[in-house]
C-alpha cells in the first residue's frame, strides 16, 4: 500500500497524458483484463527483486543519476514524494504506460526486459489509477496485497477458469527479465514471506489476458467439493465488482479477480482481511544500499527458459479474455447446493464492508436492511440504489471519507513544521553531527555526485539538509532542462560530453554559491543509511519539510497539468465558451454563473464583486446580464471570490440590510463611528465600542457629561465655537441629502435632480421625496430656469447649488440674527464660512449661434501670440583643456511643441464665443463619471 | 514560466478587456462609420454616427466613446463633438442616457448598444429626456420652426455623410 501511495501521484498525472493520446483508449481496453489480477502483476515484481530500492536506478541510467531516492521516506507517510512526478518519474512511467497500452502482450526479448519491467510497472500504476477512483481504494489495493495470503484457495478457482483452455500451464512472469536486477520494486515484507510454490500461482499474469494457472498448484487443493465451493464463491463476486469503477464491463472483469471470492471461503482469511483493509501502510523493508539484490532473495530469478511459453502463448491469445463468465455459470449452479448460512452471514458482512467502503457515510443497518429485506446480494445492485437514493440514514458524525488520503495528510502535516526550512536567511548553522547525518543522507540521495561537492554545498548552507538537497535537485532539474536527450538513452552516461556535470547554483537574498560539478564517472555504490530513529531530531524535520514541500509542488504542477490539460482538450473540442462579459474563452471549469445559468469568467465575477463592494456599485451583486434578474448564489460567490472581497462584501450588505431596516434607530457615534440600535426615546448614547464607550448625545452629538442638565441648545451656548459649529453643522447639512432607505448621505455635484442612492433608492434632489423614475418632474417644455407655467412639478433641471445656498443663507441669518439679539452688535460673529466673493458665474459658452444663419460677425478670436519661446541651450559643462569633465548623458534641450497646433490644451479659458464653424473642440472633455 | 491562463491575477493585465470585439461589432453596424479608437487609447474612441430621421440625416454627427479602465463594469461615455440642434444633447455635447448610467448599466451591454440607443436618441428629438428646454419648448411650441432651424443647423455643422455622395 505504502507503495501504491507513493506511486500516486506519478500515476494521475499519467492517466492524464495518455488521455490526450490515441493510445488512451487501448489502455482502457487494456484495463478490462487489467484490473482483474492488478496484484498479481504486482507482487510477482516485488518477489523478484525485494532488495532492490531504487525503482529507476537500473532502468534507465540517466534517470538514475537524478531520481533521488524516495526510499527512506516511505515509511512515514504512505504517498509522499515519488521524486517529483513531473520532472522524470512522470516520463518514465509515462512510457511504460502507453507502452503497455500498445502491446498488451508482454515482450519475450531479452532487449526489452527493461522496458517490460517498466511496463508491469506501468501497468501496476495503472491499476491503481483505476481503483484509487473511488473511495474504496485502499480496499482494493489491499486486497490486491492481501491476495496471496490465504495461500491455496485461489488455487481451485484459477483452475476452474482454467478449465476451458488448459494451455501450458506455468507461468512466471517476470521471469523474462534478462537481469534479476531489473525489478525494483520494494518488497512488502508479507509477500516475501511467501511459499515459492504460492508465489508462483500469484504471479500468474491475469493482467495480459489469461487466468490460465500452473497447473501444480492446483493439485494440491482439487478436491472436488472445495473446489465447487470456491467457484461458487467466484461466481458471487461477479456481482458485486467495485462500482467506483465506471463502466460496466471492466466491472465485471473486476469481478473475477479471485481476491473476491477467497476472502469468503474462508472465515479466518476474511477477518483478517477485514483488519487490513483500513491499514495504513505495509512496514517497508530497510532500504538496501546498493541496489544488488542480497542472496536472501526468496525468488531468485527464474530460468530463462521458462519465458519462452509465456511469450508464445501470450502472442497466441493476445485479446483479453473472459474466463469470468465460465466460472460464473459455473458458480451460479452450484449456489444451492453450497448455500449454507454461514456462508450467507459472511457475504452479507463482506457486501456491508465494500457497501461501506463505497459509501462512508450510510448507516451499517441500513445496508444490512437492504441485504436482508431486498435481497439484493449485488454490490452493483446496492451501491446503484444508494446512488439513486442519496437520502439514505447517514451516520452520525463527520465521516472521514479516506483516512489516508493525502490531502488530509497534509493538512495535518503543515502544521508541523513551522520553519521555513527553504529561507537561507533564517537557517542557523547546524552541529557537526547534524551535518554529517545530512551529508550521509545527501549522498544517498545523489548518488552521481561526488562527496566533496556535496560537503562543500552542504557546509555552504550551513549544514541543512532540506535546502542542500533542492538546491541540487533545482541543478539537476536545470540539466535535464538543458540536455537534449532527456528520454534516457543510457549510453549517454558514460560519454563525460558537455553534460555530464550540472551548475549548482543557490541564490538568495545576497547569498549566492555557485559551482559547476561533475558526474562521478560510476555512481556511488557504498552511503550510509540511517532509518527514522537513528536521525537526529532536527535532520529528521528537514528531510519531512523537504518532502511534504516535494510533495506539495508536485501537486501543484500536477494540478496545473490538469488544468492545461482540461483546456486543450475543451480547445480542441472546440468547446471553449464565451464569457459573456469581457468575451474571453474559457473552459467551463473557469466559469461560473448566476441563479439563471449566465456564465462569466471567475475573474470577470471578482471584478464585478470588486466594483460593487470597493468602487460606488451597488452592494447587491446581480447578475450581469442585464435582462437578468437573478444574483450570484452565494455558493458561487464563496467560491470564486477572495476572501477579502467576500468579507468585504458581506459586511456591506449586512450594514446596509441593518440602515434599511432601521435607518431612524440607527446612530453612530460621533467619535468611533461606531454604529448601534437605539431606541427613538433614547437620547444618551453610550458607544458600546470597548476601545471608545464615549456617552454622547444623540442629538447635538456633544459629550453627555457636559449635557447634564441642559438642553442641545443651551449646551451649545455654552460654548461658542461649538454654537457656530453647530449652526455651520446645519448649513452643511442643508446641502446634504439623506436617502430615505439607507441613510447614506448624497450630494449631488451634477447632473439631473432625480438622484439615486446605491442602494437603488431614488429621491428627489429638490423636494427630497422618493421618487420613481421620472413622473416625478415636470415634463413640460420650457425655458431654463424659468417655473413651469403648467404644472407645479419640480423641475428635473436646476442649478443645485442655487438652491441650497438660499437655505444655508437663510440659516446662517436666522442664527446670526439670535446671536446678534443676545449679544449686541458689538460682539458679533459671523457663522459660516468667512465671506468670499461670489464666483462670477462664467456664461456658459453658447456655440450655437440663434438665430443660425445670419448672425456671422462676431467678434474674432483674439490671434494668439505665436512667439516661440527661446530655445534652451544645453547646460555647459565644465571643461577642462576643451576636455569636458564628468562626462555623463547631456539632456536634450526641451523643444516645446509648436503652437501653432490646432489643439492647445493649456489654452487658457476665452471668454470669447466661438468661430462658429470650428469643430466642437471647446471647452474641457466632458467630466466622465468614473 | 508564463503564468497558464486561469493561474492570471484578477484584474491584472492580461485580464482581456472586451473593448476589440466589441469595437469590431461596431464597424459591422452600419450607423456608424470611421470609429477608431482617439489618440491610439482603446479606451476612447471616436466616429460618426449616421441619423436615419430628418433633419439630422442630412450629415454625420462625431461622437466620443470613452471607456472606463474597469469596462465592461463600469459604464462607458458617450458624447457628441459635433454641434447640433437638439434638446437631449447639451450645448457641450453631453448626452442623457439612462442607459450609461450605474443603476442601468449591466456588464453585458455592448458598445454598439449604447451607441445604437444615441442614435435613437438622435432620431427622435422629444420633449422628454431634455437638457435644453428651450429648443424642447420650441418644439413643443413652433415644430416647424424648430425642424427648420435644425436642418439648417445640421447643414452647417455637421460633417458630410460618408455613405452620400457629396453636395
Amino acid at each position: 500500500m505504502a507503495e501504491r501511495g507513493g506511486n500516486e501521484e506519478v500515476i494521475n498525472l499519467n492517466s492524464f497524458r495518455s488521455h490526450r493520446g490515441k493510445d488512451w483508449v487501448d489502455r482502457r481496453n487494456e484495463g478490462l483484463i487489467t484490473i482483474s489480477d492488478s496484484s498479481d502483476e504486482e507482487l510477482p515484481l516485488l518477489l523478484v527483486m525485494p532488495e532492490k530500492q531504487q525503482p529507476e536506478e537500473d532502468d534507465d541510467d540517466d534517470v538514475v543519476i537524478l531520481a533521488e531516492t524516495p526510499k527512506h521516506q516511505q515509511p512515514l507517510r504512505a504517498n509522499v514524494i515519488r521524486p517529483a512526478a513531473p520532472w522524470q518519474g512522470a516520463n518514465t512511467v509515462g512510457e511504460g504506460g502507453s507502452k503497455g497500452a500498445v502491446e498488451p502482450s508482454r515482450s519475450t526479448d531479452p532487449q526489452d526486459g527493461q522496458d517490460s519491467a517498466l511496463l508491469g510497472q506501468g501497468d501496476g500504476y495503472n491499476h491503481v489509477v483505476e481503483s484509487s477512483a473511488g473511495p474504496s481504494r485502499d480496499e482494493s489495493v489491499n486486497l490486491a496485497l492481501q491476495q496471496p495470503g490465504p495461500s491455496e484457495l485461489n488455487g481451485p478457482s484459477f483452475e476452474l477458469t482454467d478449465n476451458q483452455e488448459p494451455g501450458p500451464s506455468l507461468v512466471p512472469p517476470v521471469k523474462m527479465s534478462p537481469q534479476p536486477l531489473v525489478n525494483t520494486e520494494t518488497v512488502s515484507p508479507e509477500n516475501a514471506d511467501l511459499p515459492p510454490q504460492q508465489e508462483e500461482k500469484v504471479e500468474a499474469q491475469g493482467w495480459q489476458g489469461e487466468n490460465v494457472e500452473p497447473g501444480q498448484n492446483l493439485e494440491g487443493a482439487a478436491a472436488a467439493t472445495s473446489t465447487e465451493q470456491e467457484a461458487q464463491e467466484n461466481g458471487q463476486p461477479e456481482h458485486r465488482p467495485f462500482p467506483a469503477l465506471e463502466d460496466e464491463p471492466r466491472a465485471v472483469a473486476n469481478g473475477c479477480a479471485p481476491q473476491q471470492g477467497q476472502p469468503e471461503a474462508d472465515p479466518g482469511s476474511l477477518r483478517a482481511y477485514g483488519e487490513n483493509a483500513p491499514g495504513p501502510a505495509f512496514p517497508r523493508p530497510e532500504p538496501q544500499q546498493d541496489g544488488i539484490p542480497g542472496p536472501a532473495s526468496p525468488q531468485p530469478a527464474h530460468p530463462p527458459e521458462e519465458t519462452g511459453p509465456q511469450g508464445g502463448r501470450d502472442n497466441e491469445q493476445p485479446g483479453p479474455a473472459f474466463p469470468a463468465q465460465g466460472s460464473q455459470e459455473l458458480g451460479s449452479s452450484n449456489v444451492p447446493e453450497q448455500g449454507a448460512a454461514g456462508q450467507e452471514q459472511d457475504l452479507t458482512a463482506l457486501l456491508i464492508r465494500e457497501t461501506e467502503a463505497r459509501f462512508p457515510d450510510v448507516k451499517k443497518e441500513y445496508i444490512e436492511e437492504l441485504i436482508i429485506i431486498k435481497n439484493c446480494c449485488d454490490l452493483n445492485v446496492l451501491c446503484n440504489f444508494l446512488l439513486e437514493n442519496p437520502d439514505y440514514p447517514k451516520k452520525e458524525g463527520r465521516v472521514v471519507l479516506n483516512p489516508s488520503s493525502s490531502l488530509l495528510a497534509s493538512q495535518d502535516e503543515t502544521k508541523v513544521p513551522k520553519v521555513d526550512y527553504f529561507d537561507f536567511s533564517k537557517l542557523a548553522p547546524l552541529d557537526q553531527r547534524c551535518f554529517i547525518q545530512a551529508a550521509d543522507l545527501l549522498m544517498a540521495d545523489f548518488k552521481m555526485l561526488s562527496s566533496q561537492d556535496i560537503k562543500w554545498a552542504l557546509h555552504e548552507l550551513k549544514g541543512h539538509y532540506a535546502i542542500t538537497r533542492k538546491a541540487f535537485s533545482d541543478a539537476i532539474k536545470k540539466w535535464q532542462e538543458l540536455s537534449p536527450e532527456t528520454s534516457g538513452k543510457r549510453k549517454r552516461r558514460k560519454e563525460m560530453n558537455q553534460y555530464s556535470y550540472i551548475d549548482f547554483k543557490f541564490e538568495q537574498g545576497d547569498v549566492k554559491i555557485e559551482k559547476r560539478m561533475f558526474f562521478l564517472e560510476n555512481k556511488r555504490r557504498h552511503w550510509r543509511s540511517y532509518d527514522k530513529l537513528s536521525l537526529l531530531p532536527p535532520v529528521l524535520l528537514e528531510q519531512e519539510f523537504y518532502e511534504q514541500k516535494v510533495k506539495e509542488m508536485a501537486e501543484h504542477a500536477d494540478f496545473l497539468l490538469a488544468l492545461q490539460m482540461n483546456e486543450e482538450q475543451y480547445q480542441k473540442d472546440g468547446q471553449m465558451i464565451e464569457c459573456r462579459c469581457c468575451y474571453g474563452e474559457f473552459a467551463f471549469e473557469e466559469l461560473t454563473q448566476c441563479a439563471d445559468g449566465h456564465l462569466f469568467c471567475k475573474e470577470c465575477l471578482i471584478k464585478y464583486a470588486q466594483e460593487a463592494v470597493f468602487g460606488s456599485g451597488k452592494s447587491e451583486l446581480s447578475c450581469m446580464e442585464g435582462s437578468c434578474t437573478c444574483s450570484f448564489p452565494t455558493s458561487e460567490l464563496e467560491k470564486v471570490l477572495p476572501e477579502n472581497i467576500l468579507c468585504k462584501y458581506y459586511e456591506r450588505k449586512a450594514e446596509e440590510e441593518v440602515a434599511a431596516a432601521c435607518a431612524d434607530e440607527l446612530v453612530r457615534c460621533p467619535f468611533c463611528n461606531f454604529p448601534a440600535l437605539l431606541d427613538n426615546d433614547v437620547k444618551r448614547f453610550s458607544c458600546p465600542n470597548p476601545r471608545c464607550r464615549k456617552e454622547t448625545c444623540r442629538k447635538c452629538q456633544g459629550l453627555w457629561k457636559e449635557h447634564m442638565n441642559l438642553t442641545c441648545e443651551q449646551l451649545a451656548e455654552k460654548d461658542d465655537i461649538k454654537y457656530r459649529t453647530s449652526i455651520e453643522e446645519k448649513m452643511t447639512a442643508a446641502r446634504i441629502r439623506k436617502c430615505h432607505k439607507c441613510g447614506t448621505g448624497l450630494i449631488k455635484s451634477e447632473g439631473c435632480n432625480r438622484m439615486s442612492c446605491r442602494c437603488g433608492a431614488q429621491m428627489c434632489y429638490l423636494c427630497r421625496a422618493a421618487i420613481n423614475g421620472y413622473d416625478h418632474f415636470c415634463q413640460h417644455p420650457r425655458s431654463p430656469g424659468a417655473p413651469c407655467q403648467d404644472c407645479a412639478k419640480c423641475s428635473l433641471w436646476t442649478d443645485p447649488t442655487e438652491d441650497d445656498e438660499k437655505i444655508i443663507q437663510e440659516i446662517q441669518k436666522e442664527a446670526e440674527e439670535e446671536q446678534r439679539k443676545k449679544n449686541g452688535e458689538n460682539s458679533f460673529k459671523r457663522i459660516g464660512p468667512p465671506v468670499e466673493k461670489p464666483v462670477e458665474k462664467i456664461q456658459r459658452i453658447e456655440v450655437i449661434p440663434r438665430p443660425v444663419p445670419q448672425n456671422f460677425h462676431q467678434p474674432r478670436m483674439p490671434p494668439y501670440p505665436f512667439v516661440h519661446p527661446p530655445f534652451p541651450l544645453p547646460p555647459v559643462r565644465p571643461l577642462y583643456n576643451n576636455i569636458p569633465l564628468n562626462i555623463g548623458p547631456i539632456p536634450a534641450p526641451y523643444v516645446p511643441p509648436l503652437p501653432n497646433m490646432r489643439v492647445n490644451f493649456d489654452f487658457p479659458q476665452i471668454n470669447v464665443q466661438l468661430e462658429p464653424n470650428l469643430p466642437m473642440h471647446f471647452g474641457p472633455q466632458p467630466r466622465h463619471r468614473f | 514560466m508564463q503564468p497558464p491562463p486561469w493561474r492570471r491575477v484578477p484584474g491584472g493585465p492580461s485580464h482581456p478587456l472586451p473593448v476589440p470585439q466589441e469595437l469590431e461589432e461596431v464597424r459591422r453596424w452600419e450607423g456608424t462609420r470611421d470609429v477608431r479608437p482617439l489618440d491610439r487609447n482603446v479606451l476612447r474612441w471616436e466616429g460618426l454616427l449616421l441619423p436615419n430621421n430628418p433633419p439630422y440625416n442630412a450629415g454625420a454627427f462625431r461622437f466620443e466613446l470613452t471607456f472606463s479602465p474597469h469596462h465592461p463594469l463600469v459604464p462607458p461615455c458617450a458624447t457628441l463633438r459635433t454641434p447640433i440642434y437638439h434638446p437631449s444633447v447639451d450645448p457641450e455635447g453631453r448626452v442623457c442616457q439612462p442607459l450609461t448610467t450605474h443603476e442601468h448599466w449591466a456588464p453585458t451591454t455592448r458598445a454598439v448598444q449604447v451607441l445604437q440607443d444615441l442614435l435613437l436618441l438622435l432620431d427622435s428629438p422629444a420633449p422628454q429626456r431634455v437638457l435644453r428646454p428651450d429648443l424642447a419648448r420650441e418644439l413643443q411650441e413652433h415644430p416647424e420652426e424648430f425642424w427648420h432651424r435644425a436642418r439648417e443647423h445640421t447643414q452647417l455643422h455637421a460633417e458630410p455623410r460618408p455613405d452620400l455622395p457629396g453636395p
